[in-house]
């Protein structure tokens, strides 16, 4: 295999593996403006399926609800994501040694195994609680998970240059407070961003969770798109979930260009 | 009198490593005062002690009689220069030499007062606006200065500021830093590797290896008369010898039949500065000097002076020539005789 | 040190929320296991019971258990052929373009997975591209509802998980260190597999991790691209859970899928010089 052959193939990976990747998207976008319900045939351009979803009020609900669990969630995770990712930075004991392991836990746990562990906790505390599976139910779920995401991904900011200067500003009278509110926070600014749109995105994504520990009335969007999907109906389908992508596109690439641009200072 | 810091049996370990090992100095009030040693000597810890950055594992700090150990840093009256600056990225210049003074809310009348006075100490008129990577390396260690300065602090803590600057620039702020320091009589705490640069500026220098605080006195005391075989060979160039003294006669492995005018006798260091030695094509038979052959083995050209190594019965001695272009200089390789007058050689007594 | 007590305290909201919310939960699971089910369908505890342990084997859990094992680890193979080129190629561009490849693979990282999970569903289904595509060679029908679909649906998903933790090992290699081994060895092959591979091994271990577990324990892709006959692990819990109110079993498949993620995280822990997440 010479090096001709070598850099051909790369570059044939390239491309294949976008083909690959955007092929689906744009095929399912497209037919979802297709007039017709087979997707082996295109009989006209319409907007139809779209209207079809406003005119849904369990999908509207279902996505109101999504939002108020996505915007819960990600505010009580920065809140606890913020506070730990600092503790990992400045106290180096035992514990927090332990901690910077087991942080990574939610992170990689199949979100079966998180579902299933979420349900059976909360049955058991609705016996010496009134708790019903419900919203509330579903934003500590998705806290839960969240947090690891937004201690990690603060965390990476947190470097020794940061250490320094924190003791610069301590040496310059600022008492811990000051230290956090000037020195700090400005500093990982570009992390807490980037780490509020993941937290939203992997909240309102989320769906076995929340199909475990939601219950009637607080379904969340992705949930009901699921039983749509299984149930195998109309091209709604199609039209609800290039808007979803679309939805998390934008916020992606809010994301990537601002944890971008700390790439490039 | 109180002083104006001053360590009592300080000692700092973090797990069983010890950084610090009981030391005990005291510094006076408007006294340039520097920590030498290599690195992890524990000097920096030492300044860290001081800034409040780090707390003593046992002993006493005092910061103008008032025993600090428990007191945080941004409580002290104290302020530090970094090695690195540590300059606030994320703010001007301006912003980051008022930070102390902002912190503390002193009202805006004070806080332009202020910064006027140490603009006319160092110049950084037109830099206010900018950012600090907008700066070149000189620049920014004179805003991490007077960022420390305008707060008046009762102590001032410089940790290596020198350090990644070329020798030129080193050597102009060298002379900045002892004039500001003279003007304003603060107390400065100066901590460095470099042995000419502690010499030039301080006041005292306390000498410090593997934690501990080897001799403690002013630099000419320091260079001429260590008072310990590694202070002698840190200050200076090389040229110390372990070897046994009777009847004035030193002996080591390779020196032998070496006049030396002091009375100790056992064990003991002869230290000889390169400045001491003069080279003869023939030896001296003087009663106050001595005359050992050597082969001359090489010759380093410095510029304005030269470093000549020669190899006596197996050992190396160095000595230093002012290059005035006149006397020529031996070859690598000739033979030759280096002698000294006894009374400006340095003994010490060695341990037993 | 009031300092200390300070930064201790900042962690404890997070860290005792998590303690409640995640690590309790994940203790119950493991309690729920000698329980039994009752005919009502609820779970007794009135003695410790081994009737999940025998389930596993009555039920024919350890086919499904085999069948998810050898899906993941295909699916992981397939990532890795693929998504570790693409990462070196990617390395190869200027900043610019670099950064843009990144962008193009993270975005399917990031976005609904149900909706691209749905849209590779289209691509397999009965008249789906795909499946015309293929059936020129072969003799396929329908993808849709096949292994080969859930595995392909699975690298689809899970591709960018591999490709992005190799690019960042990959992109931390000093270009020096390349030459200086390119002149130490004079073989690209040699200076590819001693130097790069070796260097980017955390990176794939990663990836590894990252592409296996979830494989292992998926649920929505097997659903979706498998139907209701694919019994994969995650079908087969979350079956236990809303259908069959076995939580015993259910349970017990959970903490199966919990020691394969340990086992994972520990080798994980073990190659990762580096922080490079």
């Amino acid at each position: 295999m010479n090096v001709f052959n070598r850099k051909l193939g790369l570059q044939l990976n390239y491309v294949f593996v976008l083909i690959f990747i955007y092929l689906p998207i744009f095929l399912m976008i497209a037919l979802s403006f297709n007039e017709s319900k087979y997707f082996n045939q295109w009989t006209g351009f319409t907007f139809k399926w779209y209207q079809q979803l406003f005119e849904n009020q369990n999908l509207i609900s279902a996505f109101n609800n999504s939002v108020i669990v996505a915007l819960s969630s990600t505010i009580l995770s920065i809140i606890f994501g913020f506070g730990i990712a600092l503790f990992m930075f400045r106290v180096k004991s035992r514990f927090s040694k332990t901690i910077e392991k087991f942080i990574y836990v939610p992170i990689v746990i199949p979100d079966v195994t998180m579902a299933a562990m979420m349900l059976v906790f909360f049955v058991f505390l609705s016996n010496f609680f009134d708790l019903k599976l419900g919203t509330l139910t579903t934003i500590i779920s998705h806290t839960a998970f969240n947090i690891s995401f937004v201690a990690v991904l603060i965390g990476s900011k947190f470097t020794r240059k940061l250490k320094v200067l924190e003791e610069a500003a301590s040496d310059l009278y600022a008492n811990n407070v000051q230290v956090i509110k000037h020195i700090t926070l400005p500093f990982v600014m570009p992390a807490i961003y980037a780490s509020v749109i993941l937290s939203f995105i992997l909240s309102f994504d989320e769906v076995v969770i929340s199909m475990f520990v939601t219950g009637p009335g607080s379904t969340t969007l992705p949930v009901y798109v699921f039983s749509m999907i299984k149930k195998g109906i109309t091209p709604v389908v199609n039209s609800i979930s290039s808007l979803m992508l679309i939805f998390s596109l934008v916020l992606v690439s809010g994301v990537l260009v601002l944890s971008g641009k700390d790439e490039l200072k | 009198m109180t002083y104006a810091l001053e360590f009592k049996d300080v000692s700092k370990s973090y797990n069983e490593n010890i950084a610090v090992d009981s030391i005990n100095f005291t510094v006076n009030k408007g006294e340039f005062f520097s920590l030498l040693g290599p690195s992890g000597c524990g000097k920096t810890t030492t300044l860290r002690l001081v800034a409040g950055l780090e707390e003593p594992t046992s002993g006493d700090i005092f910061i103008d009689g008032k025993n600090v150990n428990s007191l945080e840093p941004h409580l002290r009256p104290v302020n530090t220069v970094f090695q690195s600056y540590s300059l606030f990225p994320h703010l001007s210049v301006k912003e980051n030499i008022i930070f102390g003074l902002k912190i503390r809310k002193f009202d805006q009348e004070e806080i332009e007062e202020r910064l006027e006075e140490v603009i006319a100490i160092i110049d950084l008129k037109e830099y206010l606006k900018r950012k600090p990577h907008q700066l070149s390396g000189g620049q920014q260690q004179r805003v991490a200065i007077a960022r420390a300065l305008i707060n008046k602090p009762d102590v001032l803590l410089m940790d290596e500021p020198l350090g990644a600057l070329d020798l030129k620039l080193r050597e102009r702020l060298q002379v900045e830093i002892k004039a500001i320091q003279e003007s304003l009589k603060i107390t400065t705490i100066y901590v460095t590797h470099d042995q000419n640069e502690a010499l030039a500026m301080s006041d005292k220098i306390a000498v410090m290896n593997k934690g501990k605080i080897l001799q403690l006195d002013d630099p000419e005391r320091l260079y001429e008369k260590p008072s310990d075989p590694f202070v002698a060979s840190f200050l200076g160039n090389s040229n110390v010898f372990e070897g046994t003294i009777t009847n004035k006669i030193f002996n080591s492995a390779n020196l032998k039949n070496i006049k030396v005018d002091s009375e100790l006798s056992g064990n003991a260091f002869l230290i000889l500065r390169p400045e001491i030695i003069t080279f003869d094509l023939e030896q001296s038979f003087d009663e106050d000097r001595n005359s050992i052959e050597g082969v001359v083995e090489h010759i380093l050209y410095r510029g304005s002076w030269v470093d000549i190594l020669v190899n006596v019965n197996g050992v190396k001695l160095e000595i230093s020539k002012e290059n005035n272009f006149q006397i020529s200089l031996p070859a690598e390789g000739e033979k030759l005789f280096l002698s000294w007058n006894i009374k400006k050689a340095w003994v010490l007594d060695g341990e037993d | 040190m009031k300092i200390s007590k300070f930064n201790n305290l900042l962690g404890l909201p997070g860290v005792v929320f998590l303690t409640i919310f995640f690590l309790t939960p994940s203790l119950f699971i493991f309690s729920y296991i000698f329980g039994t089910r009752t005919s009502t369908g609820k779970t007794s505890f009135d003695k410790i019971y081994f009737d999940s342990f025998q389930q596993i084997l009555d039920f024919n859990v350890l086919p499904i258990i085999s069948k998810s094992f050898s899906t993941a680890v295909i699916v992981t193979l397939l990532c890795l052929v693929f998504g570790y080129p693409f990462a070196y190629q990617i390395r190869k561009f200027s900043n610019k373009y670099k950064y843009f490849s990144l962008f193009l693979i993270s975005i399917p990282f990031l976005t609904n997975f149900l909706a691209r999970t749905y849209a590779w569903k289209i691509l397999v289904s009965k008249n789906g591209l795909l499946t015309r595509f293929l059936s020129i060679f072969t003799d396929t029908e329908t993808l849709l509802f096949t292994d080969f679909a859930v595995i392909l649906g699975m690298v689809y998903v899970y591709l960018p998980f591999m490709i992005l933790p190799i690019f960042s090992s990959l992109e931390n290699i000093d270009d020096s260190l390349l030459e200086s081994a390119r002149d130490l060895y004079a073989n690209p092959f040699k200076t590819f597999y001693y130097v790069t591979f070796k260097l980017s091994l955390p990176g794939v271990i990663a990836g590894i991790v990252l592409t296996f577990i979830p494989s292992l324990g998926a649920y929505i892709i097997p659903q979706i691209l498998g139907g209701s006959k694919a019994m994969y692990l995650g079908n087969f819990t979350v079956l236990q859970y809303i259908q069959a109110s076995n939580w015993p079993l259910g349970s017990l498949v959970s903490l199966i899928i919990l020691i394969f993620m340990a086992i994972a995280i520990n080798i994980l822990f073990k190659f990762e010089g580096q922080k490079n997440l």
